[in-house]
């Protein structure tokens, strides 16, 4: 097994963290604005739909709030904030499959939902010619097509190829050894690339 | 090594994150093979499209709903919130809740899980009073399977023609007011022992099934009521309708012995007695005061184990 290296948190998110300890409201709400981009677009690619990915942001900063005691400083804060993220992600989609509830929402626009909820309408992800000869259709089907994946597959693409994460840092958010993120990544993205083909 | 096994390392050799050696063995594969060159590109350009992708923005009222989230505080917060120790509170919490879960669980555990016919031999006395309402509960359903499974009434019609002719002289009259139309078949532990014109010993396989066969008997009878007495079941019917109990007794199990006692008790069985038995039918729509009288016959049953 090969181990992951630890990405420390840096000397300022210490002090961060440390003033939330001490229920610093300022410091929690710098903590929410430095690290709600993230956490909002993780919540977004993982779920697909606008209002339930902003619904899990605020619970993942709720739970961070009251959880900030058990940071051990082991991770950067934010990686520990996005495997809250995931954890809360996955409750909620095992939520909607007790419910028989299937969400496989548009996410060509995020920037528009600022104005109002997205549409959370059912996205088609199978390719068609005017698609394929759009950009933003591409991008269209490509989300639709990681929605597909299964959760294990999404968590790993979202972290690597969305948000940028290191390997070191996917392994500590989703717990996994080296090993296992290099195979399930390379697994997923050959799973996605046929999706986003058709050939699946 | 074949082509599927170099695909695996496709991804992490476009991430940088492959090996050296396996690096240089991969590149010298794609050399000599199109397939994963092709297959290596489809990536490429997967991996591009992701970099394509729109910023997402957070919304601009998501801090505003934290705070809004952090002020509702769960409901269990304040009765714990003289607790000196934040940290046990959830400890404290969960501590309570598998003591009250352990002392509403363990009495249903214990008087479900033991066997029907421990129940009726002789610990009735020891009891507590939520102990019996349960095992009178646990009955009533049982009985009202039994019922659904068997018509009785029509079981015992069909029976009648066959019963022997019963002794009928040492039957004590009796008159219960206001019961002559309805069945009042209910069990209770308050049967008296020794007030009672005939004792039967009727042995069965399975006391409790045994108990369930009676009252599914008698339910259709007007007028009979039936009480247990640690393991006798004390049963009052009409007297016309002993020679039927006879013949529905022989049905399950067999009449170990039969005898009259001779112990006639009082005329008339007590008015608190009849105010305490629970009916499991429906009322015959008359009045008590308009309805004939009955003569009841009394009955102890002993249940003894068949061979």
């Amino acid at each position: 097994m090969e181990p992951a290296r630890v990405s420390n948190p840096t000397e300022e998110e210490r002090h961060l963290v440390q003033r939330c300890r001490q229920a610093d409201a300022a410091a929690f709400d710098q903590l929410v604005l430095t690290h709600q981009q993230q956490v909002f677009a993780v919540a977004l690619r993982m779920l697909g739909h606008w209002d339930e990915a902003k619904d899990v942001a605020q619970d993942v900063f709720v739970l961070a709030y009251r959880r900030i005691g058990t940071f051990r400083g082991e991770a950067k804060l934010s990686t520990w904030l996005v495997a809250i993220t995931m954890n809360l992600c996955r409750n909620r989609r095992r939520w909607w499959a007790r419910r028989n509830r299937l969400i496989v929402a548009s996410l060509d626009d995020p920037v528009e939902g600022e104005e109002g909820p997205m549409d959370p309408e059912v996205a088609d992800p199978s390719p068609t010619p005017a698609a394929q000869a759009m950009g933003h259709e591409q991008q269209h089907q490509l989300m639709a097509a990681l929605q597909l994946l299964d959760d294990e597959s999404r968590s790993v693409v979202v972290l690597r190829d969305i948000q940028g994460l290191s390997y070191e840092e996917i392994a500590q958010a989703l717990r996994w050894n080296l090993g296992t993120v290099k195979s399930r990544l390379s697994r997923a993205r050959l799973r996605l690339k046929a999706l986003v083909d058709g050939r699946v | 090594m074949d082509c599927q096994d170099y695909r695996q390392w496709l991804s992490p050799y476009l991430d940088g994150a492959l090996e050296t050696a396996r690096r240089a063995e991969l590149e010298q594969h794609l050399g000599r093979c199109p397939t994963c060159g092709s297959e290596l590109d489809c990536l490429k350009q997967l991996l591009a499209s992701f970099k394509g992708l729109k910023a997402v923005e957070a919304p601009r009222d998501l801090l505003a709903g934290v705070h809004e989230k952090l002020a509702v505080k769960p409901r269990w917060k304040p009765l714990l919130a003289w607790w000196p120790l934040p940290r046990l509170q959830h400890s404290l919490a969960l501590a309570v809740t598998v003591l009250l879960v352990f002392l509403v669980a363990t009495p249903l555990y214990l008087q479900h899980a033991l066997p029907g016919r421990l129940r009726l031999a002789g610990t009735l006395n020891k009891q507590t009073v939520a102990d019996r309402k349960s095992t009178r509960e646990a009955d009533r359903s049982a009985v009202g399977e039994r019922r659904k499974q068997v018509s009785s009434s029509e079981f015992l019609s069909a029976m009648a023609p066959r019963l022997p002719q019963a002794p009928v002289a040492k039957i004590a009259e009796r008159q219960r007011p206001g019961e002559g139309g309805d069945s009042d078949v209910f069990f209770s532990e308050a049967g008296r022992a020794n007030d009672h014109d005939r004792l039967i010993r009727w042995a069965v396989p399975d006391r409790v099934q045994a108990t369930v066969q009676l009252h599914g008997w008698l339910s259709p009878i007007p007028g009979a009521t039936m009480t247990t007495h640690g393991d006798r079941l004390i049963v009052r019917l009409p007297a016309s309708r002993y020679p039927t109990l006879l013949a529905a007794l022989q049905t399950y199990g067999h009449l170990a012995s039969e005898q009259e006692t001779g112990q006639k008790a009082e005329a008339n069985v007590k008015a608190d007695e009849l105010a305490a038995t629970s009916s499991v039918s429906g009322t015959s729509g008359v009045s008590p005061a308009a309805r004939p009288v009955e003569s009841l016959l009394v009955i102890e049953l002993q249940l003894v184990p068949s061979e």
